[in-house]
């Protein structure tokens, strides 16, 4: 009985062809989006959960106190874990962690590539983690100078398919031994890296570690037993801060206290500075509420085409009932049917989904490493099975039971019409699909337009061709100004500079005394500072707006010059900036060490990424200095620029080798997670539009198809193909304009919503809005015109007889 | 006004062809009241459409009023029809949400005619079939006879040359039927053409000549003389 069952279902879907198609396709696009999302929250929300032992790991997290206000940093003092361990014998083991953020050139043999994910740990970090090795042994591959483990990422690129353990890499100054090979570090990492090299070696005394307590370099990780020991540890600490950190802290009114995170928590916790680029599980919410929306949206579709096909079928439900089929024969028949069609759509799907993870590069725009081989299988067919089988029951349900109630005979006769009702709730459900679609263009235009002012607002410097080096210790630093000597001779080099700090990646906060407009009275605020070398504003291209820029023989004065921002000037209300006294750096008995006095106003510049305001800035001079050295290069010649910087690096600093990142790329990164979330929504638009569309297209169609007959009439008395295709869409008209209207102001609060975590953002321009109705409305009297045509076009006579 | 020369209509299905008109030859002259008689499936329906443009057909000659039908365009054939033709239908074919005032009027939309002037038209076309009193009635609400008589209305309106008629008393009682074959016969008698399938003797018996057709073969005219 079950087998003539299927098979007349087969054979209803073979016979209708294009309807079973579209009904499949349609299905599977919603079907896949909601895969591929349900494998990106699986991701997310799987942040570091590949770690084994990630619940007894946690990352020591610090936080500053200077008069009165709190700093909160994720890294902490390379000497803090060892003390700790000595001070707290339940603290099972700890580990430390440093990312070398810049461009290393690694070289083997003919191979030669610029890595960007390199770090430093120590050498129990693989043990600790509980990382599996493919090869090497855990316990020993770090404890040798000059190792280096590497993914298979990095393996493959310098060495193939061979075995890479005991194969050398070298960069410009070191010469490294692969100890060690690691599966790749999964995208949903926090800390990533494809590397690690073994570089600490704690040789500080006790005074260096002490004194090093209050620096911020590296990410600290403990293994603890349980929470409870986590709770314990930030309990007890204070005393660790009586005994180490007191008396440097009331030196300069400072406090310092510990936070634990566990490993897997970190990413979508609290946002601290020097942290890695952390995750928002708001974002994550509104994923799946937008991939829950695409799911509904193709089911309404499946729904409605159902019901559509439903009324065409009224003549051979009726002459089933008349040669005997009961209401549950009628109603299995039309519920494995629509099991059938989703269950193709299901399948579909799953191969559009390996299909777009492995041929497109998706995950490459995401930086994720989806794929349906990472997931439990249990939990997959668990989710496929409940999304599918909810479809085709909801969507057969209707068709079903209106169908198993057709009168036989008179369903023969013709004259009974199914569902007059159903009409309404299709128009709704599509005046639905068409308001989301709407919407979510929209808020696509209004992310893309914000992504765009991102990455093209005037930033007050220009970020463009600028290259980074960091300059570590006082030898690199001393050689800095023979260096830019040499580099003014070369024609690809612009400018350069140092300064301490970089935009985008935090700058220095300290308490300054700063003079009042009236003169003589000072104030003490912490106020964001960067300390840079001459030249600093003409390689930033900075514009100095009053007064001027910071000149050779400032170095040489007793009261240093400094510079502010427009920022500054405005909220300390001074009229007069130039000549204003500020002081700075507090000895042991409190009084300020440096005193300084503005020469000059910048142009407001954003150090911070745009998420934030600019704030108040001071500049001050200082040559020789650490930080980051800034060169600004010729952009139509960057390859030539690169190799005559190189080869001057190596000649003047050959002990460190040339490495470097690229200013505007060091920006992107602050967007990131707002590039991705944009290119999400894109993706989740294309398939809004073309899944409404094919609402629009089965709404059209089913409407016409019920007016087929009227059209006929209408045609015999006269009426021209203009005037039938206004007729229908007369009727479509108020639906669309409705969906149009609601869509609009859904869209300005999502685009409100996603732009208040910006603190400079492109204005909501009307035009985008007014677009994309007037593109939408288009878009749907030429779907509905189509359908209207055809059955317009046809022979009055064969719409007569379709009755 | 009509020169049919050996048309065949052929209908092609992807196995079977069917043979619903074969080589029809047929003339009829302004003034005339033409029935068409003949078995279920002979092609009476198939050949009326034919004639009002409404199906188009295979092989043969089409003349209407000097013209060749097979080499117009849609649009001027659309437009011979609007200017020229009214259909009555065996089923009535009124559109279900307009008024009977609305379905007489929709042909003289169709033609571009100005609202004062509908008015005009359809109030006077409502008393020729009497029913001024109805005008605001969906058809629903009215007898088979009376929808028909809607139907005429509609299709003279617009003061058609030529009427065809299908099976126009086939849904109604004999009394109804009478009725509209009265005005069917005092519309011919004003100088309207009418064609008329039909499979009532009696009802052909209102026309002057009868055309028969058998397995889409014209098999005999015969003229009725009426006194």
């Amino acid at each position: 009985m079950f087998r003539a069952r299927l098979k007349f279902a087969f054979r209803a879907l073979l016979k209708n062809k294009t309807y079973s198609l579209l009904n499949i396709v349609g299905l599977a696009l919603g079907l896949s989006v909601s895969l591929i999302i349900f494998l990106y929250l699986n991701s997310e929300f799987g942040f570091d959960k590949h770690v084994p032992n990630h619940e007894t790991i946690y990352r020591v997290e610090g936080e500053f106190k200077i008069n009165n206000e709190i700093e909160q940093f994720a890294g902490s003092s390379r000497a803090l874990a060892p003390l700790l361990a000595k001070e707290y014998d339940y603290i099972d083991d700890y580990t430390r962690l440093y990312h070398i953020d810049v461009n290393v050139r690694f070289k083997s043999k003919n191979k030669s590539h610029y890595e960007e994910d390199i770090a430093i740990a120590d050498n129990n970090f693989f043990e600790v983690f509980e990382i599996p090795m493919l090869k090497g042994d855990r316990k020993t591959c770090l404890k040798e100078p000059q190792s280096l483990v590497v993914t298979q990422h990095f393996a493959q690129r310098y060495f193939g398919e061979t075995n890479p353990v005991g194969k050398q890499v070298s960069t410009s100054n070191h010469t490294y031994t692969v100890t060690g090979l690691i599966a790749n570090w999964p995208s949903n990492s926090h800390h990533k890296f494809d590397a690690v090299l073994s570089a600490f070696n704690d040789t500080l005394d006790l005074q260096e570690q002490l004194n090093s307590l209050w620096q911020v370099n590296v990410f600290t990780f403990l293994k603890l037993p349980s929470s409870d020991q986590a709770d314990r540890l930030v309990a007890d600490f204070p005393g660790f801060y009586d005994k180490y950190m007191r008396p440097m802290g009331e030196s300069f009114g400072g406090h310092f206290q510990i936070q634990l995170s566990e490993l897997s928590e970190i990413h979508f916790g609290r946002s601290l500075q020097y942290d890695r680029k952390g995750g928002d599980k708001s974002y994550l919410y509104a994923f799946a509420a937008i991939s829950l929306i695409v799911l509904i949206l193709a089911g309404i579709n499946f729904v409605n085409m159902a019901t559509a096909r439903g009324m065409k079928r009224v003549k051979e439900a009726g002459l089933r009932k008349v040669l005997g089929a009961n209401k549950a024969e009628i109603r299995w028949l039309v519920f494995l049917e629509s099991f059938l069609l989703s269950f193709a759509s299901l399948f579909m799907a799953f191969v559009l989904v390996e299909l777009v993870l492995e041929l497109t590069p998706f995950n490459e725009v995401l930086q994720k490493d989806l794929s349906l081989s990472h997931i439990n299988t249990g939990l997959l067919a668990g989710v496929a099975l409940l999304l599918t089988s909810s479809v085709s029951v909801l969507s057969a349900w209707y068709p079903a039971f209106s169908l198993s109630k057709v009168p036989g005979l008179s369903a023969i006769r013709g004259g009974y019409q199914l569902g007059k009702r159903s009409v309404r709730m299709r128009r709704i459900l599509v005046g639905f699909q068409f308001c989301i679609s709407v919407a979510v263009v929209i808020t696509a235009l209004g992310m893309y337009r914000q992504m765009n002012y991102v990455s093209n607002k005037d930033l007050g410097f220009n970020k463009e061709d600028i290259l980074l080096v960091s300059v570590e210790d006082s030898v690199t630093a001393s050689r800095i100004p023979k260096i830019q000597e040499q580099l003014a001779n070369s024609p690809y080099v612009m400018a350069s500079s140092t300064s301490f700090s970089v935009p985008g990646r935090g700058l220095g906060r300290s308490v300054f005394s700063l003079e009042s407009e009236v003169g003589g009275l000072f104030e003490q605020k912490v106020i964001d500072n960067m300390q840079v070398s001459l030249g600093y504003c003409t390689t930033m291209e900075m514009e100095v707006v009053e007064g001027r820029d910071f000149k050779r023989k400032d170095n040489l004065s007793e009261e240093k010059a400094v510079l502010v921002n427009q920022k500054m000037v405005e909220e300390q209300g001074w009229e007069q900036p130039i000549g204003k006294r500020i002081r700075w750096g507090f000895d042991e008995s409190g009084e300020e060490m440096f005193y300084g006095t503005v020469v000059g106003v910048v142009a407001n510049f954003n150090a911070h990424s745009l998420h934030e305001s600019i704030k108040p800035t001071v500049l001050f001079l200082k040559d020789n200095q650490l930080g980051t050295f800034h060169i600004r290069v010729d952009s139509e010649h960057l390859k030539k620029a690169l190799v005559s910087i190189e080869k001057v690096w190596a000649k003047h600093n050959p002990e460190n080798s040339f490495q470097f990142s690229f200013l505007n790329k060091t920006l992107a990164n602050l967007y990131q997670e707002e590039q991705r979330q944009s290119q999400l929504i894109l993706y989740l638009t294309y398939m809004a539009i073309f899944i409404s569309f094919l609402g629009l297209t089965g709404l059209a169609s089913f409407t016409t198809g019920l007016r087929t007959r009227e059209i006929g009439i209408r045609k015999v008395l006269g009426a021209d193909v203009f005037q039938m295709v206004n007729l229908i869409f007369k009727e479509m008209f108020t639906l669309i304009v409705l969906s149009i209207l609601l869509a609009l102001p859904l869209a300005y609060l999502l685009i409100k919503a996603w732009l208040s975590g910006f603190a400079f953002s492109a204005s909501l321009n009307p035009l985008i809005f007014a677009f994309s109705a007037l593109v939408a409305a288009l878009l749907a009297y030429l779907i509905i015109s189509y359908h209207s045509l055809k059955v317009a076009r046809n022979k009055p006579v064969d719409t007569l007889k379709y009755e | 006004m009509i020169q049919l020369h050996h048309l065949s209509k052929i209908y092609k299905s992807d196995t079977v062809e069917t043979h619903a008109l074969k080589e029809i030859s047929l003339q009829v002259e302004e003034g005339e009241f033409v029935s068409i008689m003949g078995p279920s499936g002979c092609g009476k329906t198939t050949l009326l459409n034919i004639i009002g443009l409404l199906d188009n057909f295979n092989r043969g000659l089409y003349i209407f009023d000097s013209k060749e039908v097979k080499e117009l365009a849609e649009r001027e054939s659309e437009k011979i029809r609007k200017d020229n033709i009214g259909f009555v239908f065996q089923n009535f074919n009124l559109l279900d949400e307009l008024t009977v005032y609305e379905n007489i009027e929709l042909p003289l939309i169709y033609l571009g005619v100005k609202s004062s002037e509908r008015k005009l038209r359809v109030t006077e076309i409502l008393e020729r079939i009497s029913l001024g009193h109805r005008s605001g009635h969906f058809p629903y609400q009215l007898s088979g006879g009376q929808q028909q008589k809607v139907a005429i209305g509609r299709a003279i309106v617009a003061k058609p040359r030529l009427i065809l008629a299908d099976e126009p008393t086939g849904n109604l009682d004999s009394e109804q039927g009478s009725e509209i074959m009265e005005m069917l016969t005092a519309l011919n008698e004003s100088g309207t053409t009418i064609i008329m399938v039909t499979h009532s003797i009696s009802d052909a018996a209102y026309s002057s000549r009868l055309v028969k057709l058998m397995d889409g073969h014209l098999v005999s005219e015969k003229s009725f003389l009426h006194v």
